[in-house]
């Protein structure tokens, strides 16, 4: 290993960074905001609704994600409709690609993690509150939802991480982010080890920093006299 | 006035109304018409071995379990077949369960303060003022920022009383409040209950708290197969009940 190109990979890879970091908070959020409704989909008494929900996440969980931003990437833009959307500038962009496939992605498996946490709410807390006059609305979101996130908390954590690591894949659809740097970096140089290498301390770096984040948002909400409710 | 009419100010005026109440899960048959009018300030007590139904029907008359037929009325608001109409109570009938249902992630005083300030709209300040006050009633105001978890178990339902005062009901259900309590926290919220009695509530407590219901009720109810079997007043039922099916009941709970 040469300290020489080591040191010289990390101002290459370091112009990834900014793109990693953006693919990932992007797709981390809108598998965030599509969750919410999948999840509540998903956990309906409807089956109508429950239906399309559940075929959704059994569908994306059960094909790779690069296959999916192949299709994403490569396929959409071959439907007229697609091209002629209003969603077209994010698709004919490989970066708006790669955010809506991790992202969607993203949205399936928190979706099953959310609706397991929402059904496991006792039915008490429900019925308490609609007794007390609470609409449907006002219950879940002032008492469902506050606990069934509270749940899930350190496994959105981990997702978050597991959305870092699925933006490299980005790099298949010519997006330079870290992994897409680095092998540039590699066909400059010929030294796939050096700048891999930097590339996996940076992601590693920034999985860390996501770590403090949530375990800092843990702690400020866990509700005091619970902490060992949860495993 | 003619007997008749006053007859139908007496029903206008009750503060429930249930008549021929029934309840069937798939073919089994849980309430096998039930009719009972209480009227206001009256106190309740309901009883009854385990499976006879009494739990499911304190809740269909809050509403939070659907009935296969009969007629509800409660607190002025008449309740639809499949309940969809809940929301109209608003708080006027209040419900305290076995298992309290505090809300976890809030604070006893949050605990109260929630539904006056979404469902009333109340003024935040004049909110805090009348749930503290309503925690000092019930005698928990120094645990007031304690979360449910924090609290013992009658600590809890005394929150869990507040809560539902903290609308202003005109109604109070009671669904079995001591049943999951350690039972030296029994006394505490059975002394709630009582003051609240005391001071005028209309109750229906189903419970196997005979001492209270000896010296609370107006009237005691045996329910057995979904049916009422016995009522009576409280020194008719324990001291010459009218039926040999109470007296077996009776003979039981004192053996336990």
């Amino acid at each position: 290993m040469s300290y020489d190109l080591f040191m010289a990979s990390i101002p290459v890879i370091l112009e990834g960074f900014r793109l990693t970091v953006i693919i990932t908070l992007a797709a981390f959020l809108l598998g965030q905001v599509a969750a919410l409704p999948l999840a509540l989909a998903a956990a309906s008494r409807h089956r109508v609704v429950a239906w399309p929900a559940q075929f959704y996440i059994f569908f994306v969980r059960g094909s790779p994600v690069l296959v999916q931003l192949f299709i994403i990437y490569y396929g959409l833009g071959g439907l007229e409709a697609v091209r002629d959307s209003i969603l077209w500038p994010i698709l004919k962009e490989p970066v708006g690609c790669a955010i809506l496939a991790v992202g969607l992605n993203s949205a399936a498996y928190v979706g099953a993690l959310l609706r397991g946490a929402i059904t496991q709410i006792p039915p008490g807390q429900s019925e308490a509150a609609r007794i007390l006059g609470l609409g449907r609305w006002q219950t879940l979101t002032r008492v469902v939802l506050p606990q069934a996130y509270r749940d899930v908390l350190p496994v959105l954590g981990n997702e978050i991480t597991l959305v870092m690591k699925a933006s490299s894949l980005a790099s298949a659809v010519t997006v330079i982010e870290m992994t897409g740097a680095a092998r540039v970096m590699v066909s400059r140089t010929f030294a796939p080890f050096e700048a891999f290498t930097v590339a996996g301390l940076f992601y590693l770096g920034l999985a860390l920093i996501f770590a403090w984040v949530f375990r800092f948002v843990e702690r400020r909400s866990a509700i005091p006299g619970l902490s060992n409710r949860e495993s | 006035m003619t007997d008749r009419k006053k007859a139908e100010n007496v029903t206008q005026t009750d503060a429930i109304t249930v008549r021929g109440l029934e309840k069937s899960y798939g073919s089994v048959k849980v309430i096998n018409g039930i009719s009972l009018s209480v009227k206001p300030g009256e106190k309740v007590v309901v009883c009854g071995p385990s499976g006879s139904g009494k739990s499911t029907f304190i809740r269909c008359i809050c509403g939070l379990e659907t009935r296969s037929a009969g007629d509800i009325r409660v607190a002025g608001h008449d309740l639809a077949l499949d309940c969809s109409n809940i929301r109209d109570f608003g708080g006027d009938v209040g419900m305290v369960f076995q298992h309290f249902n505090l809300f976890p992630h809030l604070t006893a005083l949050q605990n109260l303060m929630l539904a006056p300030r979404l469902v009333r709209g109340q003024k935040r300040e004049q909110i805090r003022k009348s749930a503290m006050e309503m925690l000092e009633r019930v005698g928990i105001a120094e645990r007031a920022q304690y979360y449910p978890n924090q609290l013992s178990g009658g600590q809890q339902q005394r929150v869990a009383i507040a809560r539902a005062l903290c609308m202003q009901p005109k109604v109070m259900l009671f669904d079995e409040p001591t049943s999951a309590l350690d039972p030296e926290t029994v006394g505490e919220v059975l002394e709630v209950m009582s003051t609240l009695a005391r001071d005028g509530m209309t109750m229906i407590v189903v419970t196997h708290e005979m001492g209270f219901a000896r010296s609370v009720a107006d009237r005691v109810i045996l329910l057995d197969e979904g049916r009422i079997v016995e009522e009576n007043t409280p020194e008719a039922f324990f001291e010459h009940p009218e039926h040999e099916r109470t007296r077996e009941f009776l003979k039981k709970i004192v053996h336990e």
